[in-house]
Parts: structure tokens; C-alpha cells; sequence
């Protein structure tokens, strides 16, 4: 399975390096219906142990640690479904397809304390699907492109500033290739480091970085800051760029 | 060419709410049991018939797929009348959900709620202000868009576009907007549109306008500055002082850290808006003013300038520009200050700072509306032949410039005056009516010297076509 050979590749999103030794693990047993969905919260014993134990218990089929797996990692799968689409109608199942996807090829994860990136990719790989889709739906002249809902982008305590700007880059990011645009929101929105953004993307660290330059040089071509209403300089945050990240980027 | 800002996690929205990920739970749990109960030991035989399904599925999928693009096209040449009404209020949700259309490099089409259709050219933003049955309304943030009612509804549907004070209504038509922030181009493509201005008389000045009519309308009127004494406004409680984090902590992994320096007392006077404090430093030399190099910084002072009749702070801008070793920090410096002096009425100064930045930043964000802004301050400072000068640059080097039509108005206007002042300047003889200026010398108004000048508030008439340049030179613009 090729993505059993790439999870072994994988590592923790912006994490330090883990045990690559691959550890044989035995088939996943599907939860029994009996077993009641134990109410896992945080002060559950079992909430302390690490990814990889409960991928074990998970893989004999306990529903607690499968519980404990998700209410783990739901954040970052939702936020990066979200930040990827624009958009938070498709998060809720993508999310939901990706738990199921994850759960059901548990066996095939041959390093469980890389379930979190294992996981990251196959939200990507579901995103980048549903946006090729999309993009050639727009090319056939059927789909129609939404609105820009600001609100599921910008947190509501961001200013209008940066309101208009979050949503210039997103626009800008929809004129962008599916894959290009990944790369660039896992590696600007989403802060991965740019072996992190490969993994996820299931390239190597040239492709990635290829895809992020060409579109920042997208961007950076295309960007107008914004001026609203009353104000008269450009603002600060335009000034400010990003001129530490440029070194990683050659 | 502008880097996009960074993008700060804190401006994110957190789409994990906890409603939210105990839903995607339930549908998660009910399927872990479903696949439960069907059992271990059939699973092999469940994966070859889900492969199997999964290929009926994809047939089925393409089949359809195809299908559906064969009835599209069909319908999408033979459209039927419809028959349904208005779409119905968004249940309240329009306030809670406001829409942005945007448009990056690519020309973005939208349908609108309610009937209708929105072209957004690239770099414009509108963002959907209230809808109603009767309508939407919509708000041109920046950049131009083109909105076409919907033709075949029942009942006309009206789509209202604010663009600042003023606002384009039309039921029956396509209306072209375009604004740069002072006026709004309009062009009703086909059918009517009614426009409301802002007029310092009237308060409101109402205009019909035709199908291939053009019109430029101002946005917004002057207001009057309130003096500093007399601001009744409490002051702010201080912000937050804002933290870097890097990303979400992962379990098991160490926090990360807070990556912000203390920012200096003044600093924090600026975050709390202490104008006054910023101001007591900046008298008291406690800010050395080469060592700010924070846009947000400079702008503190700009604003504790504006907040308070203080030449200190207006000093230290200039002693920004002046020191050049940033040319990006200058270069705002010196808009900042420009528009700060335009303000107070020194026109004169305020082009001196407006041609700096130019100076400084050739090919800035802002190159444009600076030559623009110093057109004007050249013209309020009666510097008419400068003004008319840039201004003839300006309609030469700017085919599609924001601010052609007001340029245009301009230069008729000040050909107007020359000719008069060169007809009284002629032993009180009678105009020129002949048209005979130098043509070289300065632009004369189209038909003849003699017409009237346009007045500073036929801008909410009918005006010169934009994209036209002015008297003087091969084609003169129609006169209002």
C-alpha cells in the first residue's frame, strides 16, 4: 500500500524526529458493538498516554482509544481542512472521512506515534481532490464560484484590516493550482516547517518547495494591500513581509 | 509588487468548536459500530464486495457525470422562464454570515442572492451589506464590479451597491462601478440606474442615469476636524500586548514560547492609544526617532500629531524622511506626512512630501495615488502650471489611472482660469473665444474659451469620460 510505504516517512507536524523503527502490529479488530462508548474526556488515565499506545489499544478494537485519538486530533483536522478550503462547509466531512480512513488502515500504519501526520495527509489528500474537482467543474462552465465567507476564515476578534487582507490572500489562492495553494497554506497559514509541509503533501522537500515559491511568487506579484475607508499609510503588516522565511524557501 | 502580510494564527478562526467536533463524533461513532457488527471475520469478503461497489459506483459516477454535462449545456441553451419569486430573507443569518467577493488575478463571477449576477475585476472586493426579499446590498470595498440584475426573474429584484457615502440602485440593468476611494466611475452598460451622492449642500443629490451614460460621482465630503479640547471620546483601556506563538502546542511536546521583546514605555503608551504619553516622550527626547523603524511606530507618532497641536511629532517624521537609510520606512514617513499637512492645509508642503515618497518609492503600492494627491496639493497651493503640468503626465502615463476623470475635471478647470486670466491680462479685451491657446502653453476647454468652467460640484453631473485626456492635446474631453 503506498501509503504505508509514505507513513513510514512521516514524522510529527513540526515536531522533532521520531523512532523510525517500524513496529509490526496486528490487524484491527472492529470495536464490539457491546463495548459502550466510554465517555473519553481529558480526565480519563487513559488521555496521558502517548499516540502510539493508544493506536495499540485501537487496533484490538477499544472504542475508548479510538475516541481518545480523535478528540486528540479533531482540532488539527478540522482547522486544516478548513484553512486549505477557505471555507468550513466541507471540514465536518472531510474530517469525518479522514477518521474513518485513518481508523480503518490502522494496520497499515507501521509507525504509530506518526498518527497525527499520517493523519494531516489524508486530509490533504482528500482536500486536494475535492479542489481538482472543483477547479474542473468550473472549467466545464457547471460549478460557480462561491463567495468568500470571511467569517470562516478570520477569527472574530481580528480587525478589519486584517479581515480584508486574510481575504485578498485567499482569493488569490483560488487562481492558484490545487496543489500549489496546499503547500503554501500548510506551510504560511498553518506554520509547518517545510519537511513537514512535504510529508503532508506526499512529495519530496524540492517539489514542496518549488510549489511554495511559485505560488508566493503568485502573491507577492499579485497582492495589493489594503486600504480601506480613512486610512491613509499602507499598513504595517504589508511592510512586514515575511522576510525570515525566505531563506528556508532555496 | 507587495508581499502579502504574515498571516498570525491569533487572526485565524478556530474551526474546532465543541459542538462541532462532538458531531463529527456521533456520525463517527455510529459507523465504527456499523463496521462492528458486521464482523471480523466477514471483513475480507466486505473489502472485495466494497471494491466491487466502489466500481459500480464509479461507473455510475462517470455516467452521470457525463449526463449531467449533456443536460447542462441543453438547458443552459433553451433557459426557462422562471417562475419563481424573489428568494426568500436568509432567516436572519445575512447579519451573523456576511459574504466577501473578491477577485485575485482572475475576473470572479458570482451569482447574487435574491437574482442576479456580480463580475468582480481583479483586486476588487465587495462584501453583501443586508438582503431582503426586495434585494441585496452590497458594498464596493475596492477595485470595480459589474452587476446585472436578473432579466428573466418574475418580479425585478433590486441590487443596491454602496460605495462609501454614495450608493447604485438599479432594477432592470448592468451597472459598471469602479472607485479609488474620493469618487465612484459609473457606467450603465444597459437599462437604468439610479445614483445618491454625498453633496455638502443638498446632502443627498439623486441622479437617474441612462443606458451609455458615465458619470462620476465623490464618496464621501469633508469633515471638519474636531480640535483635540474639544474630543470627548474616553480613553481606550490598554491592549494586550501581542505574543507570537508559532502553532498549536502538540501533546507530549514542550509549549512553545513566547517570542515578544518588552516593548519601551512609549511603545506601550502607543498600544494603549496614549497619544498624550507619546507625546510628553517624544518632548522629553526619550524616543530617538533613527532608531524607529516600525511602520506601527511611525504611525503612532503621525497619530499622536494628529491627536494633539504639537510640532514635535510632525519634526520627527520629517527627520524620518529626511534620513533615508530605509527608504521603506521614508517613504511611508513621508505619505504619512503629506497627507498630515494636506490636512491642515499647508498644500505646499504636503506636494513637497508626496513627491518624496514618489521619490523614494517609484514603484510603490501607493506611486499612483501619490502623483495623484500631489496634482491636487500642486492645485490647492496655486501652483497651476505644475498642476497642470503632472496632470498632462499623469493622463499620458496612466490609460486606466483611478483618478483620470478627476485629473480631466481638473485640468478643464484650470484652463478655463488661464484663459480668462489671459483674457483680462489682453488690455481688458474680451476672452479669447477662439480656442487659440498656445497648444503647447496650457489645455484650453473643448467648444470654446468663453463656455463656462466646470464648478467644483458638477463632479456630481454627468462628467468627462474618464478615460479621455484633457483639452490641449489630440481629443478634448466633452464638456459637462
Amino acid at each position: 500500500m503506498t501509503q504505508g510505504r509514505e507513513n513510514s516517512r512521516l514524522r510529527l507536524v513540526g515536531g522533532s524526529a521520531v523512532d523510525a523503527t517500524e513496529v509490526e502490529t496486528p490487524a484491527p479488530k472492529r470495536p464490539a458493538r457491546a463495548a459502550a462508548p466510554a465517555p473519553a474526556s481529558s480526565r480519563s488515565p487513559l488521555a496521558a498516554l502517548p499516540d502510539d499506545a493508544l493506536v495499540a489499544m485501537a487496533q484490538r478494537g477499544e472504542m475508548s482509544a479510538y475516541e481518545l485519538l480523535y478528540r486528540r486530533h479533531a482540532s488539527f483536522a478540522l482547522n486544516l481542512a478548513a484553512r486549505i478550503a477557505g471555507s468550513s462547509h466541507e471540514a465536518e466531512d472531510v474530517t469525518h472521512d479522514a477518521f474513518l480512513r485513518a481508523f480503518d488502515g490502522l494496520a497499515g500504519l507501521r509507525n504509530p506515534k506518526a498518527f497525527r501526520s499520517w493523519l494531516g495527509s489524508i486530509v490533504v489528500h482528500a482536500m486536494r481532490s475535492r479542489l481538482r474537482r472543483a477547479a474542473i467543474l468550473r472549467f466545464l462552465g457547471i460549478g460557480r464560484a462561491d463567495p468568500i465567507e470571511i467569517d470562516c476564515i478570520a477569527s472574530p476578534d481580528a480587525s478589519q484590516h486584517t479581515r480584508y487582507e486574510l481575504a485578498q490572500v485567499y482569493a488569490l489562492l483560488r487562481t492558484l493550482a490545487p496543489a500549489d495553494r496546499i503547500a503554501w497554506t500548510l506551510r504560511f497559514v498553518e506554520g509547518h516547517d517545510l519537511q513537514a509541509t512535504a510529508e503532508l503533501c506526499g512529495c519530496s522537500l524540492a517539489t514542496v518547495k518549488r510549489r511554495i515559491r511559485r505560488a508566493q511568487n503568485h502573491l507577492d506579484a499579485s497582492f495589493v494591500e489594503a486600504r480601506l475607508e480613512g486610512e491613509g499609510p499602507p499598513s504595517e503588516a504589508g511592510r512586514e513581509g515575511r522576510e525570515g522565511d525566505e531563506g528556508d524557501e532555496t | 509588487m507587495t508581499r502579502p502580510p504574515r498571516i498570525r494564527p491569533e487572526s485565524l478562526r478556530d474551526h474546532a468548536e465543541p459542538a462541532r467536533v462532538n458531531r463529527v463524533w456521533r456520525r463517527l461513532e455510529r459507523r465504527l459500530a456499523v463496521g462492528a457488527a458486521a464482523g471480523g471475520g466477514a471483513e475480507a469478503h466486505g473489502w472485495r464486495s466494497r471494491r466491487l461497489l466502489l466500481g459500480v459506483a464509479t461507473a455510475a459516477v462517470v455516467a452521470s457525470f457525463g449526463a449531467g454535462i449533456v443536460l447542462g449545456r441543453k438547458i443552459e441553451s433553451h433557459p426557462a422562464p422562471s417562475a419563481a419569486g424573489p428568494v426568500a430573507p436568509l432567516e436572519g443569518t445575512s447579519e451573523q454570515r456576511p459574504a466577501l467577493f473578491a477577485a485575485g488575478t482572475l475576473k470572479m463571477a458570482y451569482d447574487l442572492p435574491g437574482g442576479g449576477s456580480m463580475k468582480v475585476s481583479p483586486g476588487g472586493i465587495v462584501e453583501r451589506v443586508s438582503q431582503s426579499a426586495g434585494g441585496v446590498t452590497l458594498r464596493l470595498v475596492r477595485g470595480q464590479a459589474e452587476l446585472a440584475t436578473d432579466g428573466s426573474a418574475a418580479e425585478p429584484t433590486r441590487i443596491s451597491m454602496l460605495v462609501g457615502g454614495a450608493s447604485v440602485s438599479t432594477e432592470d440593468g448592468v451597472v459598471r462601478v469602479r472607485t479609488d476611494g474620493d469618487t465612484a466611475d459609473l457606467e450603465v452598460l444597459s437599462g437604468s440606474a439610479e445614483i445618491a451622492s454625498p453633496d455638502p449642500e443638498v446632502g443627498l443629490r439623486t441622479t437617474t442615469v441612462r443606458e451609455h451614460e458615465r458619470l462620476t460621482i465623490p464618496t464621501r465630503v469633508a469633515v471638519t476636524r474636531v480640535p483635540p479640547t474639544e474630543l470627548t471620546t474616553p480613553p481606550l483601556p490598554p491592549r494586550p500586548l501581542p505574543v507570537k506563538i508559532a502553532r498549536e502546542p502538540v501533546p507530549g511536546e514542550p509549549a512553545p514560547t513566547a517570542t515578544a521583546e518588552p516593548p519601551a514605555t512609549w511603545q506601550q503608551l502607543c498600544m494603549a492609544d496614549d497619544f498624550a504619553g507619546v507625546l510628553k516622550q517624544l518632548q522629553a527626547n526619550a524616543i530617538d526617532i533613527a532608531k524607529v523603524t516600525s511602520a506601527r511606530d511611525l504611525l503612532c507618532i503621525a497619530d499622536a500629531t494628529r491627536f494633539a497641536n504639537d510640532s514635535t511629532p510632525r519634526q520627527a517624521l520629517e527627520r524620518a524622511v529626511n534620513d533615508r537609510s530605509d527608504p521603506q520606512v521614508a517613504s511611508l514617513a513621508a505619505w504619512k506626512l503629506a497627507a498630515l499637512l494636506e490636512q491642515s492645509g499647508e498644500h505646499g508642503q504636503a506636494a513637497k512630501y508626496y513627491q518624496a515618497y514618489r521619490d523614494l518609492s517609484p514603484g510603490g503600492a501607493l506611486a499612483e495615488d501619490a502623483l495623484c494627491n500631489l496634482i491636487e496639493a500642486e492645485d490647492r497651493a496655486g501652483h497651476r502650471d505644475e498642476a497642470m503640468r503632472l496632470g498632462q503626465k499623469y493622463l499620458a502615463d496612466h490609460a486606466t489611472g483611478g483618478c483620470r476623470a478627476r485629473v480631466a475635471q481638473m485640468l478643464l478647470r484650470l484652463a478655463a482660469e488661464r484663459a480668462k486670466d489671459d483674457g483680462k491680462g489682453n488690455d481688458g479685451a474680451a476672452p479669447k473665444t477662439d480656442g487659440s491657446a498656445k497648444p503647447g502653453d496650457a489645455p484650453a476647454p473643448s467648444g470654446s474659451a468663453s463656455q463656462p468652467a466646470p464648478s467644483a460640484s458638477a463632479s456630481a453631473s454627468a462628467s468627462a469620460r474618464p478615460g479621455e485626456p484633457p483639452a490641449g492635446t489630440a481629443t478634448p474631453p466633452k464638456a459637462p
